[in-house]
C-alpha cells in the first residue's frame, strides 16, 4: 500500500513503470465498474416499480461483478493486500523470507498463466455460445482472463524485481 | 490421495501464498493428477463469481464504509449517547447498542468496529473509562456486525449452501440481540465495580436536536431490512439501494463526502470485495477436488464415528473447529472453506441449514475478536494506539460471553429459527 521508493523515478526499471501505470488505469476502471454495477442494479429496481422489469440487468450486473472482481484482484496483487498467513514466514531469516516471497510470486505467475492461456482457448472454442439474456458472444466474457491474467502476471513479475532489489519483503 | 489436496493447501498457505491462490493451486494439483481438462479452470472461476446474490457483497462493503466515513455513524452514536449516557457506565452501553444498530446497516465486523470506535473511543478516554476495556468492548461488539442483518458472511454462506439470503438475515436478529445483551450486562457489572462515571443529563432540546440530525441514518435499516423482508427488493437490490441512500445522505445532507474521499472508498470497497470474490472463485475449483476424492463425505463419516453418532458431540466438535479456524483465518476465507466441508455432516445428522448458517456465522464472527488473526482487534488497536496484546487481555471474558451465546444457539435451535419460521415459508 505504501509506495516507498517512487522518488527513484528515473532509475526504475521498465517493468515497474509499466506495472504502476497499468495499475493506475485499473483503479480508475474499477471505480467506473463499481458505479456501473450500482447504477444497473438501482435501475433494475426503478424499472420494475415504475415501468416494466428489465430482462438483461441481472445478467449484466453479474458479469460486471465477475470483471470487477478479477480487476480488483489484480489491484490487490499490486498492493500486496491479498489475505495471506504471515505469522510463519515472519519467523524466517531475511534471506529465506526473500526467497519464499519470490517463490510465492512465481507460483502466482504459474496459476495465472494457466488461467490466461486456457481463457484464450475458451475465447475460441466458446465463440459460438452466447449469454442467455444479452446474447453477446462468450468470447467477450472469456477475454477478461487472458487480458487481466497478463496484468496480474505483470504485477507479480514487477513484484519479484522489487523483492530482489530489497524494496519489499 | 485425498490428503494431497489438503496437504498442498496448508503447505502453500503456511509459506505465505495468499489464501485464494493457495486454494487455486491445491485444486490445480488435483486437476493435473486426475486429468481434468484445464479449460475447466477459467470456466469454473467464472461460474464461481457469476451469481446475482454475490452482487450484494461489494455493495454491503461499500455501504458500511460510507456509513463509517461519511458522518452517519457519528450522528447515530451521538444520539444514542444523549439518551443513555446518563446511566453509570452509560457510554459502554452506548458502544454496544450503537454497534448493534450499525450492524443493521453494515455487513461487516471491521466496518462496525471502525464506525463505533472512531466515534466513541476518544470520548471514552476523556471521560476516564479504561481505554483497553473500552477498546475490547467495541471490538467484541463489532462481531455483531455480521450477525444482525445485513451480513456479508451470510450472503456467502447462502450462495455456497444454496439457501435463501433473506431467511438467514431474518434468523440473525435474536442471536445478535443475545450477543449484545450479554456484552451490555457484563459492561454494566464492570462499570459498577470500577465506578465508571455517569454522564450528565442533557436538556430535552439537545436530545431532540441529535435525534433529528441522526434521523437520516436511523432510517437506513428500515429501508434496507424492511425492503428485503417485505419482498420489495432482493437482498442484492437492497444492497444497491443501501449504497445509493447512504451516499446521498453523506454527500447531500451531511456534506461530509467529497469526490476524492468517495473515489477512494469505492476503489477500496472494490478491492476488499475482490479479495473475497477471488477466494469464492478458487474455492469452486477446490470444490472439484473435494468432490473428486469425496472428502466432505469422509469427514462426515469420521465426525460421526468419533462422536459415536451423538448429535450433541458432533455439534460441539464442529463448533470447536469453527472457533479455532476463526482464530487463525480471516472470516470470509474460513467460511468459504469450511461450509462445503461440513454440509454433508449437518445433513447427515438431520440438521437445519439455516440454523447451521447462523452457527458458522456467529462462530467465525467470534474469530474477529480472537487473536492472532482478529480484524476487530486490529481496527480497535489502530484507533486507540494500544497494542493487540493490551486489548486481547480484557477481551477474554467478552469472548467467553459470545461463545456462551454460540452454544446456546447451537443447542436451542428455535432461538435461531423462530423468526424465519414465523415470517417465512419453508424453513
Amino acid at each position: 500500500m505504501n509506495r516507498t521508493g517512487q522518488e527513484e523515478g528515473a532509475s526504475r526499471p521498465l517493468l515497474q513503470i509499466l506495472s504502476d501505470s497499468v495499475n493506475r488505469l485499473s483503479e480508475r476502471l474499477l471505480f467506473f465498474l463499481m458505479l456501473l454495477m450500482i447504477g444497473v442494479t438501482t435501475a433494475q429496481v426503478f424499472f420494475r416499480f415504475f415501468f416494466e422489469a428489465l430482462t438483461w440487468s441481472e445478467e449484466l450486473s453479474c458479469f460486471l461483478l465477475v470483471l470487477a472482481s478479477l480487476l480488483g484482484a489484480a489491484v490487490a496483487f499490486k498492493r500486496g493486500s491479498h489475505i495471506a498467513v504471515s505469522f510463519v514466514t515472519q519467523k524466517l531469516s531475511p534471506v529465506l523470507q526473500k526467497g519464499v516471497a519470490v517463490l510465492v510470486n512465481l507460483l502466482g505467475i504459474l496459476f495465472f498463466a494457466i488461467v490466461a492461456g486456457y481463457g484464450a482457448v475458451l475465447m475460441k472454442t466458446e465463440a459460438s455460445q452466447t449469454t442467455p439474456a444479452m446474447m453477446i458472444s462468450m468470447s467477450w466474457i472469456y477475454a477478461m482472463y487472458p487480458v487481466l491474467g497478463a496484468v496480474i502476471i505483470l504485477h507479480l513479475a514487477a513484484g519479484i524485481g522489487e523483492i530482489l532489489k530489497g524494496g519489499r519483503s | 490421495m485425498g490428503w494431497v489436496i489438503f496437504g498442498s493447501f496448508f503447505l502453500l498457505m503456511l509459506i505465505g501464498v495468499p489464501i485464494g491462490l493457495s486454494i487455486g493451486l491445491a485444486a490445480l494439483v488435483v486437476f493435473l493428477a486426475s486429468g481434468i481438462p484445464l479449460q475447466m479452470v477459467p470456466q469454473t472461476l467464472l461460474e464461481g463469481n457469476n451469481s446475482f446474490a454475490l452482487v450484494a457483497v461489494p455493495f454491503f462493503v461499500l455501504a458500511g464504509d460510507i456509513l463509517a466515513r461519511g458522518g452517519i455513524s457519528e450522528r447515530i452514536v451521538a444520539f444514542a449517547e444523549a439518551t443513555l449516557g446518563r446511566i453509570r457506565g452509560g457510554l459502554s452501553i452506548v458502544s454496544v447498542l450503537a454497534s448493534m444498530f450499525i450492524a443493521a446497516i453494515s455487513g461487516s465486523g471491521a466496518a462496525t468496529t471502525a464506525a463505533v470506535g472512531s466515534a466513541l473511543l476518544p470520548e471514552l478516554k476523556t471521560k476516564k473509562y479504561d481505554v483497553d476495556f473500552s477498546a475490547a468492548l467495541i471490538a467484541s461488539a463489532g462481531t455483531i456486525g455480521v450477525v444482525i442483518p445485513p451480513s456479508v458472511p451470510m450472503v456467502l454462506y447462502a450462495v455456497i449452501a444454496g439457501e435463501s439470503v433473506a431467511k438467514l438475515f431474518m434468523a440473525g436478529f435474536i442471536p445478535g440481540a443475545l450477543m449484545g445483551g450479554g456484552l451490555i450486562a457484563y459492561a454494566l457489572w464492570i462499570a459498577n465495580r470500577r465506578g465508571y462515571p455517569a454522564g450528565e443529563r442533557l436538556p430535552g432540546a439537545e436530545v431532540g436536536r441529535r435525534f433529528v440530525s441522526a434521523l437520516w441514518g436511523l432510517m437506513t435499516p428500515v429501508i434496507i431490512l424492511g425492503g428485503i423482508f417485505t419482498g420489495v427488493f432482493t437482498p442484492s437490490e437492497a444492497a444497491a439501494i443501501a449504497v445509493d441512500y447512504t451516499l446521498l445522505v453523506a454527500w447531500l445532507v451531511y456534506r461530509s463526502l467529497d469526490f476524492r474521499k468517495f473515489y477512494e472508498l469505492v476503489v477500496n470497497a472494490g478491492v476488499t470485495s475482490a479479495l473475497i470474490m477471488f477466494i469464492i472463485a478458487t474455492a469452486k475449483l477446490f470444490g472439484w477436488g473435494l468432490a473428486f476424492y469425496q472428502i466432505p463425505e469422509a469427514i462426515a463419516k469420521t465426525l460421526m464415528s468419533v462422536a459415536g453418532n451423538n448429535t450433541f458431540m458432533i455439534y460441539l466438535m464442529i463448533n470447536v473447529i469453527i472457533l479455532l479456524a476463526g482464530m487463525f483465518m480471516e472470516t470470509a476465507s474460513a467460511l468459504i472453506i469450511l461450509t462445503p466441508i461440513f454440509l454433508p455432516a449437518i445433513l447427515g445428522i438431520g440438521g437445519n441449514l439455516i440454523h447451521f448458517g447462523l452457527l458458522i456465522t456467529i462462530g467465525l464472527a467470534i474469530g474477529m475478536a480472537t487473536p492472532p488473526v482478529a480484524i476487530d482487534i486490529y481496527v480497535a488497536s489502530a484507533i486507540t494506539g494500544l497494542s493487540m496484546e493490551e486489548i486481547s487481555k480484557p477481551i477474554v471474558p467478552m469472548v467467553l460471553i459470545l461463545v456462551a451465546v454460540l452454544l446456546l444457539c447451537t443447542y436451542v435451535p428455535s432461538l435461531v429459527l423462530v423468526l424465519p419460521r414465523l415470517f417465512m415459508a419453508g424453513v
